[in-house]
């Protein structure tokens, strides 16, 4: 799959960690947008296109899953990602309910969360085409 | 009196006094022309054995005539038998999704009313604190608040799974591994099953078959019904510890299923009818929903696959979901 048209949006108050991830995801041809909040986040998205959001969970203001709420209902078809430093079943589970493409734990492997970018781009093309 | 208000009549009467009468239906009319049928047979024979061969033509035909008529009084008993049956099924069905209602409504009222329960307690004891001179009145109201916003949480997310599972979104299906989807799944629930008590241990063990092919899911959907699987089956032996295994196996030619196994509580056979249904639940007061299985199920379904549950008190349970490799929808 050519990585050069999947927009992805990273959001996380950690910015050594924010910095990191998108600079390895430029290299590997992904259109990488980093921002360090939630409202950053869906202030970016009222302006931008976006195929990928990696979202962290837990962070101050509006939290992630506040954050993946109101993606899934004004950009149904942007696929969320999300990611969190704690390993909470809860989190996971409610994530997924709420229409996330999946959720990963901190720290992951580029290499499978490029896998997932991949993944949930994929099914992204699918519901734009229904 | 003719058939089709006949009918009509036992409708009412089953009606009126539900499966019970059922025992007590009256014989259709038309097994009246099983006994002209069968009698006139009878009396033809006795006729070509009294009379000679000239006068026994009139006598055959009558025979004729008369296993016809016999025909007809079967077949029409028949279908008057079909239908009494297709009726017996409808009510049987009809008094399942009645009980089946009557379970959820239940489970709703029951997570509803005990977040207001506590709801009310706390505004109670805010109006309290309002009227007291004590200088600790206002913690005590943030502590009120709090819990008040706590539990208008839980009614919230009660509500979201609720719509969640009218919702039923279609499946968006896409190629994938499931045992890697599976062990995914797996390392979240382990993550969170360490405990420091040796006898309070869960293990999980895998047994994936290697030569599973890749199936069309909706990745976010089936992640739900494996992770519910696998809460299920840890809660089942919280505080004593046990094993989980976890299957997965290709029949070779057209499905793929795995199946979550714990060494837990079990299930009572008087539950296993209901497990599958919303808001059923054994669990503690806030520990569920009783949501999980049946969203499950529905998810299962959606995506033309089973689910199934077997299970044996003190011993365990095991839910074996089934999957067609080209999925439906």
């Amino acid at each position: 799959m050519n990585n050069v048209a999947i927009k992805v949006l990273v959001v996380d108050d950690e910015l050594d960690f924010l910095e990191t991830i998108v600079k390895r995801l430029e290299r590997r041809g992904f259109l990488a947008i980093g921002v360090s909040s939630g409202r950053a986040a869906l202030d970016y998205l009222e302006s931008h296109s976006v195929d990928v959001v990696i979202l962290d969970v837990r962070m101050p203001g509006i939290d992630g899953i506040d954050v993946l709420k109101e993606i899934v209902t004004k950009w149904p078809t942007t696929q969320v990602i999300l990611l969190t430093g704690h390993g909470s079943i809860e989190a996971g589970m409610k994530g997924l309910e709420l229409g996330a493409y999946d959720y990963v734990l901190k720290p992951a492997k580029l290499e499978d969360i490029i896998k997932k970018i991949n993944q949930a781009y994929e099914r992204k093309l699918i519901l734009e085409k229904e | 009196m003719n058939e089709n208000s006949y009918l009509k009549r036992n409708r009412q009467i089953s009606q009126k006094s539900h499966l019970k009468n059922y025992r007590n239906l009256e014989l259709p009319p038309s097994f009246l022309f099983v006994w002209i049928g069968v009698s006139s047979t009878l009396l033809a024979i006795l006729g070509s054995s009294c009379f000679h061969s000239g006068i026994s033509i009139v006598f055959i035909f009558g025979l004729l005539i008369s296993n016809l008529l016999s025909l007809y009084g079967i077949y029409s008993s028949l279908r008057f038998l079909q239908e009494q049956q297709r009726q017996i099924n409808e009510h049987l069905a009809q008094s399942h999704k009645l009980s089946a209602l009557g379970e959820i409504v239940t489970g709703i009222a029951h997570e509803i009313n005990n977040p207001l329960a506590i709801i009310y307690q706390e505004v109670q004891w805010i109006q309290h604190c309002l009227s007291s001179d004590n200088p600790d009145s206002i913690n005590e109201i943030k502590d009120s608040i709090q819990e008040v916003s706590r539990q208008v949480q839980r009614c919230r997310d009660v509500t979201h799974k609720l719509l969640e599972f009218a919702r039923k979104r279609k499946p968006v299906t896409q190629p994938a591994n499931l045992n890697e989807i599976i062990e995914e799944m797996v390392k979240l629930v382990e993550f969170t099953t360490v405990t420091s008590s040796p006898e309070e241990t869960i293990k999980i063990e895998r047994f994936y078959d290697e030569n599973l092919p890749l199936i069309a899911l909706d990745v976010p959907l089936i992640k739900q019904v494996i992770l519910n699987l696998l809460i299920n089956a840890v809660q089942a032996m919280e505080g004593k510890g046990g094993v989980i295994k976890v299957t997965t196996r290709y029949d070779g030619k057209n499905s793929v299923e795995f199946s979550v196994i714990d060494t837990g509580c079990g299930i009572p056979p008087e539950n296993i009818d209901k497990i599958f249904l919303p808001f059923f639940t054994t669990k503690a007061p806030g520990q569920g929903t009783g949501l999980g299985l049946s969203l499950s199920y529905t998810i299962v379904h959606s995506m033309g696959g089973t689910i199934e549950v077997e299970s044996s008190i003190g011993k365990g349970s095991q839910f074996t979901v089934r999957l067609p490799l080209k999925t439906k929808g």
